[in-house]
């Protein structure tokens, strides 16, 4: 089923007439693939939060609308028969584990799901599948969520989001504070679930990094507005437009970039630091054959 | 409930949100003493004309005043109600039982809708000026004379001061997690009692787990600070008395004096 999510010159006034008043997002358009990887990317305070939160409703745009599949969304829209769009689709906050609450870490993975009409064997099955997506240890279904490391707490929570089947998968820096290891696994899973499960996935991020290596997408935005819409390695070659908006420039294109300096011209630009290795040793291998 | 009592204030920069904040305390306090003095058509007319001017002194528009007589609609609806139907005394217009609708009756139902109004627009004076951490300060300004009788003034006014610290920080977190169990299907202010109370129970235990966690480090950043209770403090922000303050108190005073010359 197609689930393009497309927004369409959407304003979102935070505390409307009052002095307090903030224009976080202005005119936004943006349109996101069914089955695509897009990153969002932005200085703090650009709107990046407030825009994903539109994605289910959680926020209405002030103006414009955002429609997901066949559901348009406007200023107008009744909070009521939001539950089909919620289900479809998986919010994971900044710091997630912060939404444990039940007794074991089973019926809180549950909690979405049920909340959504599963029940029975259905509902085992998908805390199953779900645990096991994430790679816990079934022993610890049985704990409580809050003996848990705080790595474990973050793998229970995305679990808990994956539980309800989404179709697009929202996540808010959903890597923040986790050692690299449980960082790249996080980013890994996800992939998976672009690929293998085709699940739309709408990353933000400040890690430069991981958006070249993993986005096919990258989205820019800066007080409110979005900047720019590009192909990852579109953007991160143009060092100037990434100094302008305070955005770092991947290890991997500042190490293609050095080669080059250098005189050694890679035959292509590589986001993924495993090709660039593989790309440099292919290159020092041509030169031996040569000389 | 995002514009009651707390997260009312207005930044400004009227001679009101200057003044010191003990001072505006006793400013209210005292006008809201005088509100019950008040018997006569001049002295609720000198009582009102007073308000006005700190009104149009603190430069916010009419607009937050009704908005802070919101909440308490309903409870000066009742309370009139009673007055009109059960006051008794005076010329009797209609009687039905025990519900009498008397002269006295209506007489004391205005009054008190005027004396509501009075008190909610200084009070709301107050709030839309005065930040929560200076209400925190200038109650333990006006409670430092307590001191001489061993109340542990500097621990109380702490312990205000660190719950309105953490009131942005819970109001934040509140949010967040309700936009998260939203996500996950939670319907808050949906359904039936139960289900109401029951789906508030996701949203409690994170918050509870977190004020806890909160509690903790806070403590634990105390003491390696060296905090010990009932010592002194000095503060960051300090308040002077100046010149506006002593204004607007010798205003309330000549007020008081007025209404005292002339209630009946
Ligand atoms: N409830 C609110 N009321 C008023 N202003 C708000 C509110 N929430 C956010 N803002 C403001 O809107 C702007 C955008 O906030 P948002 O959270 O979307 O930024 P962000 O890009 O996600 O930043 P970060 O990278 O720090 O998470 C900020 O300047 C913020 O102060
Ligand atoms: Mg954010």
């Amino acid at each position: 089923m197609d689930n393009a999510i497309l927004f369409k010159n959407v304003s979102h006034v935070y505390q409307e007439n009052t002095p307090l008043e903030f224009h976080a997002l202005e005119d936004v358009s943006l349109k996101i693939k069914s089955g695509s990887f897009v990153s969002i990317i932005g200085k703090t305070g650009s709107g990046k939060s407030t825009l994903i939160k539109h994605i289910n409703a959680l926020l209405k745009p002030t103006s414009g609308s955002v429609t997901i599949g066949d559901k348009k969304i406007t200023s107008h829209t009744n909070n009521k028969h939001l539950k089909p769009l919620r289900q479809k689709i998986g919010m994971v906050f900044q710091f997630p584990e912060q939404q444990l609450f039940a007794e074991t870490v089973e019926e809180d993975i549950a909690f979405g799901p049920s909340n959504f009409g599963v029940t029975g064997d259905e509902l085992n099955d998908t805390v199953m599948h779900a645990a096991n997506l994430v790679h816990l240890d079934h022993d610890l279904l049985k704990k409580s969520p809050f003996d848990l490391s705080g790595g474990q707490k973050r793998r229970v929570a995305i679990a808990g989001v994956l539980a309800m089947n989404p179709e697009i998968l929202v996540l808010d820096e959903p890597t923040a504070g986790l050692d690299l290891e449980g960082q790249q696994y996080i980013l890994d899973l996800i992939r998976r679930l672009n690929r293998e499960e085709n699940m739309t996935i709408v990353l933000v991020s400040h890690q430069m990094d991981d958006v070249a290596k993993y986005s096919d997408r990258v989205v820019v935005m800066s007080g409110g507005k979005v900047v720019k819409k590009c192909y990852p390695d579109e953007l991160f070659t143009d060092v100037n437009f990434l100094n302008k908006y305070d955005l770092q420039v991947p290890e991997t294109v500042k190490i293609t970039k050095d080669l080059a300096d250098k005189g050694v011209t890679l035959d292509k630009l590589s986001l993924d630091a495993d090709e660039l290795i593989n790309g440099i040793i292919n290159k020092l291998r041509n030169e031996d054959k040569d000389e | 409930m995002n514009n009651f009592i707390f997260g009312r204030y207005l930044p400004g920069n009227s001679l009101i949100h200057k003044m010191n904040p003990a001072a505006k305390m006793l400013i209210a306090f005292a006008y809201i003493i005088m509100v019950f003095f008040a018997n006569n058509l001049i002295t609720y007319i000198v009582m009102a004309a007073t308000v006005l001017l700190f009104v149009l002194l603190s430069k916010c528009s009419f607009g937050y005043f009704i908005e802070g007589l919101m909440p308490m609609l309903w409870v000066i609806i009742f309370t009139v109600m009673i007055q009109v139907f059960f006051g008794s005394g005076g010329h009797v217009y209609f009687s039905w039982g025990i519900v009498k609708l008397t002269s006295y009756g209506i007489l004391n139902a205005i009054v008190l809708t005027i004396r509501f109004m009075l008190i909610i627009a200084m009070s709301t004076v107050l709030t839309l000026t005065t930040s929560p951490l200076e209400i925190s300060q200038g109650i333990s300004a006006l409670l430092k004379p307590l001191k001489r009788f061993n109340f542990p003034v500097e621990t109380f006014s702490l312990m205000i001061s660190i719950s309105l610290r953490f009131v942005p920080t819970l109001t934040d977190e509140t949010k967040l997690i309700m936009d998260a169990q939203r996500s996950r299907g939670v319907d808050f202010g949906d359904g039936g009692l139960i289900k109401r109370v029951k789906a508030f129970v996701p949203l409690l235990i994170p918050l509870f787990v977190s004020a806890f966690k909160h509690a903790d480090d806070l403590s634990i950043a105390m003491e390696a600070r060296g905090y010990q209770t009932n010592r002194e403090r000095s503060h960051f922000h300090t308040f002077k008395w100046k010149p506006n303050d002593f204004v607007c108190m010798l205003l309330i005073l000549v007020m008081a004096i007025v209404i005292f010359i002339y209630r009946s």
